[in-house]
């Protein structure tokens, strides 16, 4: 469904320095330097496949996503999507796909959100039958009865998301770019989106690429995660194999009295000591081997090994890939610097 | 949680013509209802272009003061002129390039980009049916206007003048969208189409004919304007409106006007096709 | 005072070098400025193609008119325009919120905290056509130029106090941003003298309701030598009456402001 080898994108940036004179050194003589938001990315994505991109603000998830649904005309590498080439926004590709961006509203601000789909249904040539049925759908799903009629400003924020996606689904698109879609909302009504997109997903085997900050969209709704750090990927895999990359396991102990903490650093790291129940952090190769030894040593009433958490994981490799393009870079740099 | 109802997708026999035709009438309604929920800002920006009617005062004012007329014009025939200016003014008023430059600049024209129908339709129809909801107040004070001009103000000689003036400023209103166009889609290179767009509107007032009849400037300056677009805008059609324009001229001039918008036209979407490619859709 | 000073030399510093970045803007808005003028002074040519006059004023007289009207045009755009047009988006996006709750004057403080040098150009036009035409008709008094500076202080500052007061209206209509432009549209006809409108409506309509003759007919007529008492005081009294009007207008605004969002 989605073809990605080697994609760029490098801008132009001026750069100004701080301060009065900064500025008007930049008036007499602007300077430029380039940036690669995206330096070089490859994939294949599948139809119907679930994908996150996650990647610290300013990695270039965004700007992967906008040269994937045409918005970004690459500075380099090719990118296919439903065998179309996105930048061409052809009318047969853009009915094949939506975006939804955040808060970035595509209703019409002082219109309710009614008048906001029949543009659309015009817009995308939707059939009266399909929109009506459509539209039913969505509104039973999202509970968008009575929301419909009220002028988008009037809505509060999560009632205005859900306006925003059942418009970015109208035309029943088969691939979905989604930029933070639950972004501002709370918790009740991130649940809600999540579940509502993982239906549609379900549905109509619409493929889903998805960008959010808060990892629970991701870890919920994907199983696929394309980590993106300074434009390149780090990491690309099912959310299973993440798993084994994690380095530590968490084993959680009760004890049947209390014992003093620095006993208990003795085994790793202590996450945290609370009355009879605590939290250590062991190198994954030797955590059943520390288990056993901790039985045996202490006054355990229980005892479990977990993987550590999701997030933790991707932070984990996170940091390492800055940590590696970091001494990539420093590598780079003393080759240059040899004559 | 589930979708329920079985979709089978029906698509509905349209015909391609019957597709469009429903495109535009969903787009015109549905920003009719939006331009009326401001209707309150649009009858400020009507009374922001006071310039005709200021020069309405000034020219009957010399006028009176010398004798009852100037340069062959008396106090009716200035009233009538710069009504007609007035009218023709808020008739083109075009603010395409605002809008450009905002969405560019903020990347809303993103979701725009996005919709299988070329985003310029979109502010076409949000100039057009602005139109509309002007009408009725402008027409009201244009009746105020004739109320309190001169006696025996004629605005216009009979209806043909009125129909061939409406034809005739929808050209010039088209000659000023598609020439703001082109400032708008120099918003993709620049910060400064919007100021392109103010240095057009103050040449506009002087070489368009709205601070003075054009037969007031010197001889240069009238047959210098005539390879422009200004006075296409308002100039001549202000004259077909009061019946100054020859009849024998009318064909040449609304041929003219065609030309402007055919070449503005062109331009605009050239600039656009190569524009897009540096959209960098900031931040959207 | 001090204070107040420090704070304006700060607001100003950081809202010019914002708008260096842009710099194609400032060329364009440059040769904006410079059309408007030459436009101004064509505009006046063919007012007096039959030297006839306007409303009794001789061509460099009305020159030293219009170089009033652009002096005061480019200072309502460097001072008064950006702040007011800003009051209203505070409004609108609640950040009027934290103004507020500063320790300084909250009119001074949002009339203060921006200028736009773009608009500069015009203002050092409309000075050198001023001072062009002045020498140019001769006979100019001390008297006329020491009576020129209140004159202009006054008119710069009814200016004010008719933005400022429209401006406020944005409390209770949020959508307000525009009425500001109304300003504009009747400034315009600031380029004339009062007499050269016809005798009757459209004269009191500038005197009395937007007093317009005394922000430049009565500048220009110190200048020229050609003022009245009457002229000086009323212009006095009107600009001291609009500036008390726009304070107690701002207060009861805010009371009305604080006590409806809390």
């Amino acid at each position: 469904m989605i073809h990605v080898q080697d994609l760029q994108k490098h801008y132009t940036v001026s750069e100004k320095e701080a301060g009065f004179l900064g500025s008007l050194r930049a008036f007499v003589r602007p300077k430029t330097k380039v940036v690669k938001a995206v330096d070089g990315v490859s994939f294949d994505i599948a139809a119907g496949e679930r994908v996150g991109f996650l990647g610290a603000n300013g990695a270039g998830k965004t700007t992967t996503l906008k040269m994937l649904s045409g918005l970004l005309h690459p500075t380099g590498g090719s990118v296919q999507v439903a065998g179309f080439t996105p930048f061409q926004r052809k009318t047969d590709f853009l009915k094949k796909i939506t975006l939804v961006m955040g808060q970035k509203q595509q209703l019409i601000w002082d219109l309710p959100a009614q008048d906001s789909f029949l543009v659309n249904q015009a817009i995308f040539e939707i059939g009266d039958l399909e929109f009506k049925a459509t539209l039913k759908e969505f509104t039973e799903i999202l509970e968008l009865d009575g929301i419909l009629k009220k002028q988008v400003r009037k809505l509060s924020l999560g009632e205005r998301m859900k306006c925003e996606l059942a418009a970015a689904l109208l035309h029943r698109p088969k691939v979905l770019f989604l930029d933070e879609p639950t972004i501002g909302l709370d918790v009740n009504m991130q649940v809600r989106i999540r579940e509502f997109i993982a239906e549609y997903n379900r549905r109509f085997e619409a493929t889903v690429i998805l960008t959010s900050h808060y990892m629970a969209d991701v870890t919920a709704l994907c199983e696929r995660i394309i980590v993106v750090e300074k434009g390149q990927i780090v990491l690309d895999g099912g959310i299973d194999s993440l798993m084994q990359r994690a380095q530590n396991k968490i084993i959680k102990l009760e004890f049947s009295h209390l014992i003093p903490r620095a006993q208990l650093e003795r085994y790793g790291t202590v996450q945290e000591l609370d009355g009879l129940s605590a939290q250590i952090l062991i190198p994954r190769a030797q955590a059943s081997q520390v288990a056993s030894r901790l039985l045996g040593e202490l006054p355990i009433a229980d005892v479990t090994i977990e993987d550590p958490p999701i997030e933790s994981i991707i932070g984990e490799i996170m940091s390492e890939a800055r940590v590696n393009q970091q001494n990539q870079r420093i590598d780079l740099e003393m080759m240059e610097a040899k004559p | 949680m589930t979708l329920q109802t079985p979709l089978e997708p029906k698509p509905d026999k349209m015909s391609r013509s019957s597709l469009i035709w429903r495109k535009f009438k969903v787009l015109f309604q549905v920003w009719l209802a939006h331009m009326t929920a401001y209707r309150g800002e649009i009858i400020i920006w009507m009374l922001v272009g006071m310039v005709p009617l200021i020069m309405m005062g000034v020219w009957i004012g010399k006028a009176q003061a010398n004798g009852g007329s100037q340069g062959g014009f008396d106090s009716a025939d200035f009233a009538a002129y710069f009504i007609g200016t007035w009218l023709a003014n808020q008739m083109t008023v075009v603010w395409i390039v605002w809008e450009m430059d905002f969405q560019i600049r903020q990347g809303t024209l993103s979701s725009k980009l996005l919709r299988p129908i070329h985003p310029i339709w979109e502010f076409f129809a949000s100039h057009v049916t602005e139109r509309f909801v002007r009408f009725p107040p402008v027409f009201a004070l244009i009746g105020v206007a004739w109320w309190l001009a001169p006696k025996g103000t004629v605005l216009t000689p009979d209806l043909t003048h009125f129909l061939l003036f409406l034809l005739s400023i929808t050209l010039a209103f088209l000659i000023r969208f598609t020439l703001s166009s082109i400032f708008g889609t120099l918003s993709f290179w620049t910060e400064s189409s919007t100021a392109l767009d103010e240095l057009y509107y103050v040449l506009a007032i002087f070489l368009s004919g709205t601070f003075a009849p054009l037969e007031f400037f010197p001889k240069v300056v009238q047959d210098v304007v005539q390879y422009t677009p200004f006075p296409y805008i308002i100039s001549y059609p202000v004259q077909i409106l009061t019946g100054k324009l020859p009849d024998s001229r009318l064909l040449e001039v609304l041929g003219l006007q065609c030309l402007w918008v055919l070449a503005f036209g062109v331009l605009a979407a050239w600039l656009w096709k190569i524009g897009i490619k540096k959209y960098g859709a900031v931040g959207a | 005072m001090n204070k107040h000073l420090k704070i304006l030399k700060i607001f100003a510093g950081s809202s010019v070098s914002a708008q260096m970045e842009y710099r194609a803007n400032f060329i364009v808005q440059m040769i904006s400025s410079l059309v408007a003028f030459v436009g101004a002074l064509l505009g006046l040519s063919v007012l007096f193609g039959d030297d006839a006059g306007l409303g009794g004023w001789s061509l460099l007289e009305a020159q030293v008119l219009v170089g009033v009207f652009l002096l005061l045009e480019g200072l309502t755009e460097v001072l008064v325009y950006p702040n007011v047009r800003k009051i209203a988006e505070m409004v609108r996006t609640g950040t009027m919120d934290f103004t507020l709750l500063k320790p300084i004057d909250s009119q001074f403080s949002v009339s203060s905290r921006n200028v736009n040098v773009f608009a500069f150009p015009n203002v050092l036009l409309g000075f050198g056509l001023m001072v062009y035409a002045l020498i140019k008709l001769g006979n100019v008094s001390w008297t006329g130029i020491l009576l020129s500076i209140p004159m202009l202080l006054s008119a710069l500052t009814i200016i004010y106090c008719i933005c400022f007061i429209l401006i406020t209206t944005a409390f209770w209509f949020v959508k307000v941003e525009n009425i500001i432009e109304l300003f504009w549209g009747f400034f315009r006809a600031g380029q004339f003298p009062i007499t050269a409108f016809p005798a009757g409506g459209a004269r009191i309509l500038f005197t009395y309701i937007v007093p317009i003759a005394f922000i430049t007919t009565v500048p220009a007529q110190a200048l020229i030598g050609k003022i009245s008492l009457e002229s000086v005081l009323a212009s006095l009294g009107i600009a001291s009456v609009l500036f008390v009007a726009s304070r107690l207008f701002w207060k009861f605004a805010l009371k009305s402001y604080t006590s409806a969002s809390s």
